[in-house]
Order: structure tokens, then C-alpha cells, then sequence
């Protein structure tokens, strides 16, 4: 095959690393050696961080990372499967009240309350992603968007009143560190989230480069030809709504006992579009990008009002504009071009 | 993985070739599907058998690709049945199809455009491997896995072994073309469907193809369906050619007659030629 070679021997000329006799092993056009010095060196600051920070920057960065689980949730619903989510705020609460419910009615342990709450939250998702099956974007956007917005107001319903506290909600006690550790609660909740969340980010890498990551993102290009290869799509996009439900639900579950309170409105729509702005701003489609985006949530804000008392909204939106016009494919794009500007200077 | 498929077609050479005594591998009785009120494909019945490659040609709008669709089961017939190795295709849905042995490819690429030219063959064995999400993301290895050195001999057979990496996207499409064949090949099927592979394609690149498809059937072992509209590739590689019109079957026999039927010579050259 003559023409494949010519083809084949253009396309190796725009690729950078083939025919090189001593190449480096590269993913996405980065070598593999710095991503893992990165995510080395990233793993030691965030062990280092809550012996150098004090107690309200420890709260703080719990909180990223929660809002982080709950962005790497949705990235794998959106970001992964193509399917849009203004709902996510919903199963951060069931996640929340499934803790904070479970710890003041039936005296379980804040760890024997996340397995439950994680539970409760992918058969709420994949339950909803039945229905979502036969809505396409924006209006499974706009279906998630009433979920959002009911949510509140069902969780300050009377006849619920007893469980969930109505509308001054529940106290959650924060749990202490066990066997003795020398670490405050805020600094034991941050490693207990730094934990869960770095089991939930490999288990999210692990999962979008197997067999089952190939097929939500196969459904994602062309849902026609993944059917054709067999996958099974219904299958999948409700499987996959669960996963990102249970993430979610973690996050909200972690964030009870991080906050030390449950109330409905905490958990208003404007947290799901929240989740959606840190999903769009970290990366779509990146595991990595989650961290940035909940770090754009959490400090943002705080920055937007340093600025400007009054406009602090309006600095808000000026920022975020910002951030999109200059980073189009998120943080982790900006980064990952970088990277790759780098490490083929560097060749 | 083609050998033992040789030897089958091997012996096929020294019999009689696709004797009426063999089970067809596919058979296709009074098909008929109806789009409101047009009649799409009206009562077509054809078989194949195993090994054969077979032509399937027609004007624009004649129902080649409609009958795909419907040996695909993304479209149910109103009438008739289809068989693949005496089992009804017609309960099932169309992601069980590859799971019997027929993949396919697409008339206008349906790749997974963001996604490498090795994760596009990977997606090729979905059905043939087992896992969960579970276990995926616990990157538990489980019985049913791919076999890596298979799918990188197949992209290297496939002269994809350079591209492997890139994204479908920015590749060419002649390559993406033979992505598709490599997507289509990696979940061993036992019938091909090749919907319009010289598409898009150069002079050189379909004559290429022709004796690419044929490579394909005697390694593989694989039965072939072709629709096709290049006159030149199809006469030249099919064992036998069914012709299409309207939605009906006007000829079929092997290529030299199909060319010679008046029927045929009717439809597409219109009736003032007879």
C-alpha cells in the first residue's frame, strides 16, 4: 500500500516524538516523566499545606477540593458522556442530608454515612438518567436546571421537617482525629478529603482509559457508531449519571462535616451552575482540571470582593470573562499547551 | 488470528464456490420498510454465504443504504426477516448485532473524532471483551481483556501503526477510512458491512481498496457486503452483484451478468438506451 506509506510517513512528520530512537514515552504530547514529577511534587505541597496555613486557609482548601470531587463528577457526565448537567447541586445534598441525617437520627459515624450517602446518590442518578435518556442537551440541561431549583424548597417541605430541620436545617459535628494524631479536626478533615479525593481522581483516570471510558466517550463523539460496535447506550449514559451523582454526593457528604451544617439553601441552583463555571474554567474533559476549577470557586470570589466591595459581582463576571477569553480549553489547556510548547523547544 | 479463516476459504476454492447445499451466513427474506408513504425497500431477499463478497449496487436513492440500516437494526423493517447463521436478527437491538459477528462501517465516517486512532480500534472490540465500571476503575484486570499486540497488528496491517496516537480529527480520509476498516476488523466479525469505502477515496487509493478488501476476506475470513457506488471496484472484486432500484431487486447474479442485464442498463442510464 504505497499511498498509506506516503500518507502515513506526512502524518509521522507532524508528529513530533516518531522516528526518534530515544524517545520519551509521551500521553497528550507530554512526556510522561514530568507529569509524574508534577503530580509528585503537587502530592507533597498538599500534604505540606496544613502545617504552614492557618485554620480558615485549612477550611478553605478542604473546600476546593470538595468542590473539586463534586467538578470531577460532572466532567465525567459532561465532559466524558456529552451529557449536560445544572443540576448537580441536587445530589450534593442528598449526599449532605444522607450524612447529616444518618449521624443525628441513627448515631453513625461520619465514615459509615459516606459509603450510604454515595449509594443514595448513584441510584438518584441513575434513576434520573432514565428519563434524561430522551432529552439531548440543552434540554437535559434545562430538565437538571428544575431539579436544581425544586431542591431547596422540597428539602424545606413540613412533612420533612423532622428529618432535615426545615429551613434552619441541621448541626453536624466534625469529626476528630483518630488514634491520637497531632492534627486539629480542621487539619484531619482536610487529609480525610485530600484522601478521598485523590482515591476518587485515580479511580476517575482509571476509569476514562478502560474499556467502559472508551465507550461513554465513544457515545459522546458518535452514538450512532457506538451502537454499531455494541455498546449498549442506555446502559452506559445512565450508569454514567450514577457515578457522577455518587461523586457528587460524596462531595456533598464531605461537606456536611467540613461545614458543620446542612440547610436548603446551600444547596440552590446557583451552586449546580457554579459546579458548571469550575467544570468549563478547570477543563473539560480533564481529570486534573476539577482542582482548578474549585479553586477558582472557592478564591474568586474572595478576590472579585478585595477588589471591589460593591462590584464585587461585576469583578466576578469581569474575571470570568477574562479567564474564558484567555484560556478557551480551561487551566489544564493553558497548561497542557505550555507543556507541550516546552517539551518540544526542549527536543 | 486469519489462518484457520484461510483454510475455510481455501477448501470453498476447490468446491463448487458458494454451493445452494451451504448454509448462507446471511439471509435477507422479503425485506420491506416504508418512510411515511415511501416506499423505501420493497421485499428484497438475497443471501450470502460464507466467504462470498457481495456487491451491492444501485442509483442514488435505490435503498442500498436503507437495507444496511436495517441488517444493522438502527431501522426495523416493516415486513420480512433477516438471518445471520439461522438466528433472527429482528428481536434484537443494535448494539447486540456485533456481538453475533457483523460490525460495519459508515458511508460518511463515523468515527469518534476526538478520540485516538487506537482508541477508535479499541472501541472496536467492545463486544468481544467484558468488563464493568467497577472493575475499570479499580484497573481490575479481568478475563476477557483486549490483546494489545492483536490491535497493534492490525493497525500496522492497516498502515495506521504511525498514527496510532493522533487524534482521529486531523488525520486524512483515506486514513480515517482505513481507521474504520481497523475499527470494524478489531471485534473479529464474521460479516463485514462496508458501506461506500471508496467514498472520498483517489484513483489509486480505490484500487488499493480492491485488493485491500479482498486481502481482508482471505485473512480475516470474513464475508463481505459492499454497497458501493464505484462501478470499477465493485465489478472487480465481487463474487456476486445484487442490483437495486426503487427499492426493488432488479438483477442479481455475478458481475458480468448484472452488467449485461438490461434491467440494470435501464436503471441507470435511463430507458431510452434500451
Amino acid at each position: 500500500m504505497t499511498i498509506d506509506r506516503t500518507i502515513a510517513s506526512d502524518d509521522a512528520a507532524n508528529t513530533p516524538v516518531a522516528g526518534s530512537a530515544t524517545k520519551a514515552r509521551m500521553v497528550g504530547g507530554i512526556p510522561v516523566a514530568w507529569q509524574r514529577t508534577a503530580f509528585f511534587i503537587a502530592v507533597v505541597i498538599a500534604i505540606a499545606l496544613p502545617f504552614l496555613v492557618k485554620n480558615f486557609t485549612i477550611f478553605q482548601l478542604t473546600t476546593v477540593m470538595i468542590y473539586a470531587i463534586a467538578i470531577l463528577g460532572l466532567n465525567l457526565l459532561t465532559g466524558y458522556n456529552g451529557q449536560f448537567s445544572l443540576g448537580h447541586s441536587t445530589f450534593i445534598a442528598i449526599g449532605a442530608y444522607t450524612t447529616a441525617i444518618l449521624m443525628e437520627f441513627a448515631g453513625l459515624s461520619f465514615y459509615g454515612t459516606l459509603p450510604i450517602a454515595a449509594t443514595i446518590c448513584f441510584a438518584f442518578g441513575f434513576l434520573f438518567g432514565l428519563p434524561a435518556l430522551r432529552l439531548e442537551s440543552i434540554y437535559l440541561a434545562l430538565a437538571t436546571f428544575a431539579l436544581a431549583v425544586a431542591t431547596p424548597q422540597v428539602l424545606k417541605l413540613s412533612p420533612f421537617e423532622h428529618w432535615t430541620g426545615g429551613v434552619q436545617g441541621l448541626l453536624v459535628f466534625k469529626p476528630e482525629a483518630p488514634f491520637g494524631l497531632p492534627l486539629n479536626s480542621d487539619q484531619w478533615m482536610y487529609f480525610v478529603t485530600l484522601a478521598i479525593g485523590l482515591g476518587l481522581a485515580v479511580c476517575a483516570v482509571n476509569l476514562v482509559n478502560s474499556r467502559s471510558g472508551r465507550a461513554i466517550k465513544a457515545i459522546r463523539d458518535n452514538p450512532i457508531a457506538a451502537r454499531a460496535m455494541g455498546i449498549n447506550i442506555s446502559l452506559y449514559k445512565t450508569t454514567t449519571f450514577g457515578i457522577s451523582a455518587a461523586y457528587a454526593g460524596i462531595a456533598g457528604s464531605l461537606s456536611a462535616v467540613v461545614v458543620q451544617f446542612v440547610a436548603p439553601d446551600s444547596f440552590t441552583f446557583v451552586l449546580a451552575i457554579g459546579l458548571f463555571v469550575g467544570l468549563v474554567v478547570g477543563g473539560v474533559g480533564s481529570i486534573t482540571g476539577a482542582l482548578f476549577g474549585g479553586l477558582f470557586l472557592v478564591f474568586v470570589p474572595n478576590i472579585a470582593e478585595e477588589v471591589s466591595k460593591g462590584l464585587a459581582g461585576a469583578v466576578y463576571g469581569v474575571i470570568l470573562l477574562l479567564v474564558i477569553y484567555l484560556m478557551p480549553a480551561g487551566a489544564v489547556g493553558l497548561i497542557r499547551t505550555a507543556a507541550m510548547k516546552l517539551a518540544t523547544r526542549r527536543r | 488470528m486469519a489462518l484457520q479463516a484461510q483454510e475455510a476459504v481455501a477448501s470453498d476454492d476447490a468446491a463448487p464456490r458458494f454451493g445452494a447445499s451451504q448454509q448462507p451466513l446471511l439471509q435477507v427474506d422479503g425485506i420491506a420498510i416504508r418512510f411515511g408513504g415511501i416506499v423505501a425497500l420493497d421485499g428484497i431477499t438475497f443471501s450470502l454465504a460464507p466467504g462470498e463478497i457481495l456487491g451491492l449496487i444501485g442509483p442514488n436513492g435505490a435503498g442500498k443504504t436503507t437495507l444496511f440500516n436495517c441488517v444493522s437494526r438502527l431501522y426495523t423493517p416493516n415486513e420480512g426477516t433477516i438471518l445471520f447463521e439461522g438466528e433472527n436478527l429482528m428481536p434484537l437491538s443494535a448494539h447486540q448485532i456485533s456481538r453475533l459477528g457483523i460490525t460495519r462501517t459508515f458511508q460518511n465516517l463515523a468515527l469518534f473524532r476526538t478520540m485516538s486512532v487506537r482508541d477508535n480500534v479499541l472501541v472496536g472490540t467492545h463486544s468481544k471483551t467484558g468488563s464493568n465500571f467497577l472493575s475499570d476503575a479499580l484497573a481490575f484486570k479481568g478475563s476477557r481483556t483486549v490483546d494489545d499486540d492483536e490491535i497493534t497488528g492490525l493497525m500496522e496491517d492497516l498502515g495506521l501503526a504511525d498514527v496510532a496516537d493522533r487524534v482521529v480529527a486531523d488525520l486524512p480520509t483515506g486514513t480515517q477510512k482505513r481507521v474504520e476498516l481497523a475499527r470494524a476488523l478489531a471485534g473479529h466479525p464474521k460479516l463485514l458491512l462496508l458501506d461506500e469505502p471508496a467514498g472520498g477515496l483517489t484513483h489509486s487509493e480505490v484500487d488499493e481498496l480492491g485488493g485491500l478488501i479482498r486481502r481482508i476476506r482471505d485473512e480475516h475470513g470474513v464475508t463481505v457486503l459492499l454497497v458501493e457506488h464505484h462501478m470499477g471496484l465493485v465489478m472487480a472484486i465481487s463474487d456476486t452483484v445484487v442490483a437495486l432500484d426503487f427499492g426493488r431487486k432488479i438483477a442479481e447474479g455475478t458481475p458480468a451478468e448484472v452488467q449485461n442485464d438490461p434491467e440494470v442498463i435501464r436503471a441507470y442510464l435511463g430507458s431510452s438506451h434500451k
